[in-house]
């Protein structure tokens, strides 16, 4: 990718155009992009995504709070923790159970792993290809063969630490409400440290080497929205919401300020603030907001890079999540050493009726839980607001605004910078764009 | 011998080699795993054979069987199945392997054709119908291998 140059129209695009980016999977990652241009005036920017929390939240009425943690990771297999520990916050609240400092750290520790996982995916695999010029992950593997590898190593150093936490890779079984079923010993977390330290080291250079892209110049007008998690970096605990100019949002508060509204041209909600204003949550907003609460190790990272803060170019998101790496395996690497084992590993209080909220934050943004249950514990009511769905009106208007630039372009090409954008953030359904298919329609 | 199984038990058919796998577990090692994209590549050892099973999405008469080598598989073997989400299935992660110059696995890839991805848990009809057939196909390679 290069520095971008406005595209100049072309008078023979005039009229109405239309570009549409199908996105399928088999499973969890659904999604449709359609962009329609009337004489160089953006008509429709519709971006259309398939949101499975919304057919679990139905799922989980009748069964007890206990299960609700062993259901909702399974909504997505690249942020189970994220869906668990957002609901185990919402149910501790129900209950009145406030977790000990071991059993936060050991969540925050899970987090972490979540984190290095899922943004050395999206950095070496997703994004960086379109950065250095190729159609995929496969295509860039056989030319910077070192570079992969030391992504593969970086994620494996992840989903080891997953693992360990976890009781497995996949969809974590030992987080329960009130704190872990099993708490892991300080000689298996103490163990893991070579390869965290090795990792952080990778990190540290990956900052370097993503901040060396060459970036599309291309700056948006941003509402941040990130969790506000006192003196620490967002993850895994706040009670209020931090949003860019405006007063901090209670969590009960939630749903009356983040509004999801319906609108005719999607089937899915779109989320907006009060006056109308989409709004961004995830890397950029976290660090815009609170870079003073980054590891220090990460902040030096950050410094090194001369990045201006708040960060507005959606392309830079690459660096952001890198500098976010560095975080992760630091915070980590702390963690483990400070751990002296958890015990109780978990914390017990009787059954009440009542609706607890809980946010934490996803690698691609925050997520939001509400929960309502009977006096036996059962699940009358269920709320789960997902990053990616609350994205989806400000990714919307920056593909508008994108609009200008692809129109002198031919149709693969403005496909591939649209996609390119939808990657920048790391949505779910970025996942899935080996299945893209392009229909377009000439007015 | 390594049996290594993919998908999600919450989403219909996309469970159906999970469920395969349990049927195994009493004979060889088993993974349940899920969709771990390129993380595959760790759960396939290079030095004992692997038997991979997964659901796929090719346009096939749902309940279909698909035998492919592992040391083929890739997405060019597989044009049209989308084994996988997330774009990162297991032909995306042997290819992977094989751009790096990494050694690969091998073994054999099985593969059920899926009918329905709902939510929830239970298959389609044609998949569970199915299924003895992909139990004895798995056995027949643990066997043939001397597992």
């Amino acid at each position: 990718m290069s520095e971008s140059k406005p595209g100049t129209r072309d008078p023979a695009l005039n009229g109405t155009r239309n570009i549409r980016v199908e996105m399928l999977t088999r499973v969890e990652g659904e999604g449709r992009f359609h962009l329609k241009v009337r004489d160089g005036q953006v008509e429709e920017a519709t971006l259309t995504i398939f949101e499975p929390p919304r057919f679990f939240e139905a799922f989980l009425v009748g069964r007890s709070l206990f299960e609700v943690p062993d259901i909702v990771p399974r909504i997505c297999g690249i942020c189970p923790v994220t869906y668990q520990m957002t609901s185990v916050r919402a149910l501790e609240e129900i209950l009145g159970i406030r977790p000990t400092a071991e059993i936060r750290n050991l969540r925050r520790l899970m987090y972490c792993a979540e984190w290095i996982e899922s943004h050395v995916l999206h950095v070496f695999l997703l994004h960086a290809p379109d950065f250095l010029g190729y159609a995929n992950a496969l295509e860039m593997a056989r030319d910077h063969k070192a570079l992969v590898e030391m992504g593969l190593r970086m994620k494996k150093a992840g989903n080891t630490l997953l693992e360990v936490m976890g009781g497995r890779a996949i969809h974590p079984v030992s987080p329960r409400v009130g704190g872990f079923s099993k708490a892991p010993s300080p000689k298996r977390l103490l163990a893991l440290l070579p390869e965290l330290e090795w990792g952080l080291g990778a990190a540290q250079e990956t900052v370097d080497v993503t901040n060396g892209l060459p970036m599309l110049d291309f700056e948006q007008p941003y509402t941040f929205v990130a969790l506000d998690g006192g003196k620490d970096y967002p993850i895994e605990w706040g009670e209020r919401i931090a949003v860019t100019g405006r007063d901090p949002v209670a969590l009960e508060e939630f749903e009356e300020v983040f509004q999801e509204r319906q609108v005719p041209q999607s089937p899915a909600l779109h989320a907006r603030l009060p006056d109308g204003t989409p709004y961004l949550t995830g890397p950029m907003a976290r660090l815009s907001l609170f870079p003073d609460r980054l590891h220090p190790l990460a902040q030096e990272a950050l410094e090194r890079t001369g990045m201006r803060l708040p960060v507005l170019n959606p392309y830079r998101s690459i660096v952001v999540r890198a500098v976010e790496i560095v975080h992760a395996f630091a915070e980590a690497i702390d963690l483990i050493r400070g751990y002296r084992g958890a015990d109780p590993a978990y914390l017990e209080a009787p059954l009440r009726a009542g609706e607890g909220r809980g946010a934490t934050e996803a690698p691609r943004g925050l997520q939001y839980q509400r929960h309502r249950v009977d006096g036996k514990g059962l699940i009358l009511e269920s709320r789960i607001v997902a990053p990616t769905s609350q994205n989806q009106a400000r990714i919307e208007a920056d593909l508008a605004g994108l609009a200008p630039e692809i129109l002198a372009m031919d149709d693969a090409q403005a496909t591939l910078r649209c996609e390119q954008l939808i990657r920048a953030y790391d949505p779910c359904i970025s996942c899935a764009t080996h299945f893209l298919k392009l229909e377009v329609e000439r007015g | 011998m390594r049996v290594v199984a993919l998908g999600n038990p919450d989403r219909g058919d996309d469970g159906a080699a999970l469920l395969v796998a349990s049927r195994l577990q009493e004979e060889v090692p088993v993974v349940l795993a899920g969709r771990p994209g390129p993380g595959l590549l760790d759960l396939l050892p290079h030095d004992e054979p692997c038997l991979l099973l997964d659901v796929t999405w090719s346009g096939s008469p749902p309940g279909t069987l698909h035998r492919i080598p592992l040391d083929r598989l890739s997405p060019a073997t597989l044009p049209d199945l989308r084994v996988s989400s997330h774009g990162f299935g297991p032909g995306e992660a042997l290819a992977l392997a094989r751009a790096l110059g990494r050694s690969l696995p091998s073994g054999l890839f099985l593969g059920i054709e899926g009918e329905g991805y709902g939510f929830g848990e239970g298959l389609s009809e044609a998949v569970r119908g199915a299924l003895p057939s992909m139990v004895s196909a798995a056995r027949d390679f643990l066997e043939s291998e001397g597992a």
